[in-house]
């Protein structure tokens, strides 16, 4: 019976879940409330009382005045929006963020610094001036990238919420006796509402008087075929009863005239919304990991900053040196471009999707997509087109593909043609007759108008139907299963009697069989025959509907008969089998590829779906998602009862069908192994509940687990799942808020893009940390050398921010617009332990480029005070000289420096290291453009890569050479040949790296991927 | 309903959980982890292998850098600066300066040979280089033999600092600045003329003229030691200053040097052309001591 089905469906919803909603926290009580409320009796009563109840008029409606009281009472009848991020609450995090405290704080000392450096004058070469810059830099560092940020993820969310509110569905209602056109959201209770066919059922309605008139309540209960409703009470239960139709549900055909009982969050879908809002949502991989991050170095950097400060407090005695050295280490370690980096990463990456027809919903979810290592997809609309098509044709004991048309003058054939153009009750829509056949609308099911479609096409339907009009019909029903039309015939001027239902049914009625050679007694054997072909198709995954017809004899039935459909006046016997036709949902064009790329790329893709077994088992061959044989191939070739299949041949499969009533009986432990046990598992006949059950198995498997779906009752999976897919067109609302990302165009091809996407975020994202950490050595180490070394300082505090902040940030960037590596797809799945920020990374970024960069400056440094005539013996160890403005230091040809002098000498050579550092960083962009194939390969076609290096050396060139930014950041122009003294290093790390990447690619030696593939 | 159970609501985990064990259980597997025999995460060949890895690494990066390093030696000369004169950094305009080099101020007292002791023998350090040098040993005051005329009458000796390539531009004798002192002025009327190119030194107290001031080494510094390019044996020409200042009165003297190309800035913050020398004499009986401080200027 399904109608207990259902009401079990959607009442287990609430029942199930309600302890993890218990866990949640949302109030017990409330929630009873909610499941009592299901019963409100609406149902049982007549207009009249309706009337009272809501204090309406069901001729007249509401008055516009109190149908504006009602609504300031009970608001708008929209569902309540899933929590977001209010714009303050994203501008708070860009601003006073982990990283921005850190560098308010920072900020906040060199003001403190400035004010009282009059005071506090201790002679360590700090002007008051340079802690004001130092001050300003560092604010308008926090404000530019919090603000960037903040727009960023601001324009994100308006891309998000312009979708939502892509179209607002409007509602036809009856006040003050007229009709009116609303906006849906003011609708209120007790409202006259007419509904017609194609629109949305715009609240919980209680139908008055209805014709014809049909909805999808699929969200609601999980059945797919649209139920036929009444005036009448059919059901204690209001979910049951026929009287009743629900907010959101789809109206497929009909209209009708109702009273609205509930509105808004009071409706039942905004019930079960209300539960999902409630379910917890499980932090995304990649949010976990950029939050471990952040936490990881800052806890480096302060550690770090305060080693410095212990050390130079010991050093120098001085509290305020030894507080700005800690800053300079701290400010060294955090990158702070990397957010705004990462941001505009994954908005790129978004926007990339988007074009690719897959909205994200939020960044990080782009990411997770690409370490699916599982996807609960959906059949209908996903994996398959979601349109019936005529597959095959069957007469003359043989079946007929839908494109072979050699037949079609066969006396068989035409006569199947004939009948399956007549016996039909879908139309064309009339508004859309001059468009091509494909493309007009069908008013009628889905497997009549696959029907009509594909007459229309290859035999004129319509034509062939205006001719032989229709002069009795007995509408199709589930209680006998077949459907009659009785025909006059233009050509033979008599009646025409053809019946259209289950082959099998069907069949009973018949005594004779057509073929070409005439007709044939129906034998036992000819049945059995017949039956064989239909389970042939049938485990092709089609739906079969059989034909019989009966040529109404002129005598007994003269041209004028009355036909009386109640009374029967016509034999319904003894007919004659015409034939079959057989239809099916067919795949998507192209899945079996897409499938075939997941299975390349170590990603399992499980079927769940509400289809007998059979028909979705037949889906997933076609589509690829099973190779190997199951035990329901073992039973259809051994002719036996997928019972009687010997246990022990059964556990030899390695796919297998598991349907809803086994997955009931099972355990958690159960389907764990048999998820453990079967590589390709097709879910059918499942319900929406198992479906996330189904979800969290795989999730304990440590699978990363996207699900697809597009009802009410996904959308619990939906939440559930690492990222939940919802279908943008045949979605419903409550699936799109529940999901992470929608398909625009429903095609499971767009989830492989999105994987593709996700993993090359994920890599370009490993790059852009790769990139940005590197330049921490060569900024923290200079800091080492005149602690314990006694050099002048190589690298001010300030230049560490115009190279973490300035130069550093676009290249960083353009690391995200990198193409992905072309063997992408071929590895498997990130595994939930590999980390963002690994151990490799970290070292390859601190100890393998960085110390390259590190030498590079060095290098430069050592030149430029060489040049000087200070070469570098006499540099060691001159710290309190060289700071103190009263002393002289000797340089190594004798001459004696004044402070003032070395000072310019000393910014000269911060200088040259700073450049040089600007071009080992071109180096490392380049070098992290690839992981692992070579740059030859690759080239430099990133444009977007191109321009910021080439921003990159203006940057440098205008901190060198403009007279502002001498005053600013304390640099010194230096000589146009010292501009390149880090080529050789360049150099070097360049080749070094195509060299490490041949020798990964080349496999010669293991460890060199392990120590240095991050 | 509410015996029904397809699982979901039994179902409280979703992820495996994470290896379990007290913390210190996990640390000292982190430290050595006996089931893979690996020590700090590697095992002893992955750590050879790693540690060899970067020694590798390391050493071309080092011979890398030797080899810049080289190249930059080879290419400098270590006699010659790269930038001279107004190329370089130092400048063209040398700064001047007095010896015995004094940082900060301290009391001076005469009966204590303590307290100048460190100064006589800074001094005796730095003649020395000079002692070979016949136009040195020529001088009679303000050598070792008088103690340079510590603790009473201490001399100062005032020197430019060394600029590469440096040359004087003398003053023409026949039209000496106008804001030269008249002192000077008449002591270098009555030089031969083969003794007027010279870089001439004058010094005064700043606030009193009670102070006496002698220049028993003459007054200028010879031209015939410029210009200096880092010749063996180089010696800065020397102006030797005998100071005699009153006791107990805190004095500042002011040397300047002048040449053409000796631009004079009297500004305190960026002096030029001039050196300051304070000298502070304690007298606890009635007779002189001592006491210098300043700063050495350009």
């Amino acid at each position: 019976m399904p109608h207990h089905s259902h009401r079990r469906s959607s009442t287990s919803l609430v029942a199930g879940r309600r302890p993890s909603l218990q866990h949640a926290g949302p109030d017990v009580s409330e929630l009873t409330l909610l499941k009592e409320e299901t019963h409100t009796g609406d149902h049982f009563l007549t207009p009249t009382q309706l009337e009272v109840v809501y204090r309406t008029n069901v001729i007249t409606g509401h008055t516009d005045t109190f149908a504006r009281e009602m609504l300031e009472t009970y608001g708008p009848n929209q569902l309540k929006e899933l929590k977001g991020n209010s714009y303050w609450k994203i501008f708070r995090h860009n601003l006073f963020g982990w990283f921005q405290c850190v560098l308010w704080c920072g900020a906040i000392l060199n003001f403190v610094g400035y004010f009282f450096s009059d005071s506090l004058e201790s002679g360590d070469g700090h002007s008051g001036k340079e802690y004001l810059y130092l001050g300003c830099v560092i604010t308008a560092t926090i404000v530019g990238t919090g603000l960037f940020g903040f727009y960023q993820e601001a324009k994100n969310m308006a891309v998000m919420s312009g979708f939502e509110n892509l179209v607002p569905p409007n509602a036809t209602v009856i006040r003050e006796s007229t009709k009116k056109i609303i906006p849906n959201s003011e609708v209120v209770l007790g409202d006259i509402v007419e509904m017609t066919g194609g629109e949305v059922v715009p609240a919980d309605v209680r139908i008055l008087t209805c014709t014809n008139f049909k909805t999808d309540m699929s969200s609601l209960t999980g059945e797919s075929e649209p139920i036929k409703h009444r005036p009448e009470c059919t059901n204690s239960n209001p979910l049951e009863s026929k009287n009743m139709v629900y907010f959101g549900c789809p109206i497929t055909e009909g209209s009708a005239k109702g009273v609205v009982v509930a509105t808004g969050e009071m409706t039942q879908i905004g019930k079960i919304a209300g539960l999902v809002t409630g379910l917890e949502k499980e932090e995304t991989p990649i949010a976990k990991e950029i939050t471990h991050f952040i936490k990881l170095i800052c806890g480096v950097a302060f550690t770090f900053g305060l080693l410095f400060f212990i050390m130079v407090y010991v050093i120098q005695k001085s509290w305020l040196s030894a507080l700005q050295y800690m800053l300079g280490i701290i400010l060294a370690n955090v990158p702070e471009g990397l957010i705004v980096t990462l941001t505009v990463c994954m908005t790129l990456s978004a926007n990339n999707l988007k074009k690719k027809n897959c909205l994200a919903k939020t960044l990080q979810a782009v990411e997770t997509l690409g370490s699916t290592s599982c996807i609960c997809s959906d059949k209908t609309g996903t994996l398959t087109e979601n349109q019936m098509n005529v597959s095959h044709l069957f007469c003359n004991f043989t079946i007929f593909d839908k494109n072979d048309h050699e037949h079609v003058s066969n006396h068989s054939y035409a006569t199947l043609s004939l009948a399956a153009s007549l016996n039909l009750k879908a139309t064309f829509a009339f508004d859309t007759m001059n468009l091509p056949i494909e493309k007009r609308k069908i008013l009628g099911d889905a497997s009549e108008s696959a029907i009509l479609r594909y007459m229309e096409l290859n035999r004129s339907a319509t034509q062939t139907r205006e001719n032989n009009p229709k002069e009795a019909e007995i509408p199709f029903s589930s209680a006998y299963k077949y459907q009659v039309t009785i025909h006059r015939m233009q050509a033979s001027h008599s009646y025409y009697l053809i019946m259209k239902g289950a082959p099998e049914i069907v069949l009973e009625y018949c005594t004779k069989v057509i073929t070409d050679e005439g007709d044939q007694a129906l034998t036992p054997q000819v049945k059995k025959e017949l039956k064989a072909s239909f389970i042939k198709l049938a485990n092709m995954g089609e739906r079969v509907i059989g034909y019989c017809d009966y040529n109404l004899p002129l005598d007994s039935y003269p041209l004028g008969y009355k036909f009386d459909t109640q009374q029967r006046n016509f034999p319904v016997e003894n007919l004659r089998f015409v034939g079959a036709i057989s239809m099916i949902d067919p795949p998507r064009r192209d899945i079996d590829k897409s499938i075939e790329l997941c299975r390349q790329a170590g990603i399992r893709v499980i079927m769940v779906t509400g289809d007998h077994p059979v028909t979705a088992l037949a889906i997933s061959r076609k589509c690829g998602t099973i190779t190997q044989p199951t035990a329901y191939d073992y039973a259809f070739e051994h002719h036996i009862e997928l019972s009687d299949v010997p246990p022990l041949i059964k556990n030899q499969f390695k796919a297998a069908v598991i349907t809803g009533d086994e997955l009931r009986k099972m355990s958690v432990n159960d389907l764990k192994h048999a998820q453990k046990k079967y590589q390709e598992i097709t879910f059918a006949r499942t319900s929406p509940q198992q479906k996330l059950f189904i979800v969290e198995t795989y999730q304990s498997l440590d699978h990363v687990v996207a699900v697809t779906g597009d009802g009410v009752n996904d959308s619990p999976a939906l939440k559930k799942a690492d990222i939940g897919i919802a279908m943008g067109i045949t979605g419903t609302e409550v699936s799109k808020q529940a999901a992470d990302m929608i398909l625009l165009d429903d095609n499971f091809a767009s989830i492989v893009l999105g994987i593709q996407e996700g993993r090359r975020i994920f890599d370009n994202l490993k790059k852009t940390i790769a990139y940005t950490l590197t330049s921490n050595t060569p900024e923290m180490l200079p800091f080492v050398l005149y602690a314990c070394a006694g050099m002048p300082l190589p690298m001010t505090l300030i230049l560490i921010l115009v190279i973490n902040v300035g130069t550093d940030l676009l290249p960083a960037m353009s690391l995200a617009y990198e193409t992905s590596e072309h063997d992408i797809m071929s590895l498997p799945p990130r595994k939930p332990t590999d980390h963002l920020v690994n151990r490799v990374l970290i070292f390859m970024a601190y100890f393998q480029v960085g110390m390259i960069q590190f030498f590079a400056g060095m290098y430069a440094y050592f030149v430029v005070f060489a040049q000087s005539g200070f070469f570098p013996s006499s540099i060691l160890f001159v710290r309190q000289d060289w700071e103190s403005p009263s002393a002289t230091v000797l340089d190594t040809l004798g001459r004696t420096w004044l402070f003032v002098d070395r000072k310019r000498v000393e910014r000269r050579a911060q200088t040259a290291y700073f450049v040089a550092i600007c071009w080992t960083q071109i180096s490392d962009v380049i070098i992290c453009k690839t992981r692992r194939i070579s740059l030859l390969e690759k080239g430099m076609r990133n444009h977007v890569l191109n321009a910021s290096i080439v921003v990159d050396l203006i940057a440098a060139l205008v901190v060198t050479y403009l007279p502002l930014c001498h005053e600013v950041f304390g640099t010194e122009p230096i000589s146009w040949h010292d501009f390149f003294l880090a080529m050789p290093f360049f150099v070097l790390m360049i080749l070094g790296d195509e060299l490490r990447r041949f020798l990964i690619r080349r496999n010669l030696s293991k460890w060199v991927e392990r120590e240095t593939y991050y | 309903m509410a015996g029904k159970s397809n699982g979901v609501d039994t179902s409280d985990w979703a992820r495996a959980p994470p290896t379990s064990g007290p913390l210190w259980q996990r640390m000292c597997k982190a430290i050595y982890n006996p089931e893979d025999k690996s020590f700090l995460g590697r095992t002893p060949k992955r750590w050879g292998i790693v540690l060899i890895f970067y020694l590798v690494f390391y050493a071309v990066l080092a011979a890398l850098f030797a080899g810049c390093m080289g190249v930059l030696f080879v290419t400098l000369d270590d006699r010659k600066p790269t930038y001279i004169l107004d190329r370089s950094l130092i400048g063209a305009n040398p700064g001047v300066a007095f010896r015995p080099a004094v940082d900060g101020s301290f009391l001076l007292d005469n009966t204590n040979s303590s307290s100048f002791d460190i100064y006589v023998d800074e001094l005796k350090d730095f003649l020395n280089d000079y002692n070979s040098d016949s136009w040195y040993s020529s001088k009679e005051e303000c050598t070792v033999d008088d103690n340079f005329g510590y603790p009473n009458s201490p001399c100062f000796f005032i020197k430019l600092n060394k600029i590469y390539g440096w040359k004087p531009e003398y003053h023409d004798v026949n039209s000496l600045p106008s804001d030269m002192p008249s002192d000077l002025r008449e002591h270098i009327a009555t030089l031969p003329s083969l003794e007027h190119e010279q870089i001439w030194i004058s010094c005064a107290d700043e606030v009193s003229n009670a102070t006496s001031i002698e220049y028993p080494w003459g007054r200028g510094l010879p031209g015939r030691f410029y210009p200096f390019l880092n010749q063996d044996a180089y010696l800065s020409p020397l102006v030797a200053v005998k100071v005699t200042p009153i006791a107990n009165t805190p004095t500042t003297i002011r040397c300047r040097a002048w040449a053409n190309n000796i631009i004079y800035n009297k500004s305190l913050k960026e002096p030029s052309g001039y050196t300051r020398l304070s000298i502070y004499v304690e007298n606890d009986t009635s007779l002189n001591s001592t006491s210098t401080g300043g700063a050495e200027n350009k």
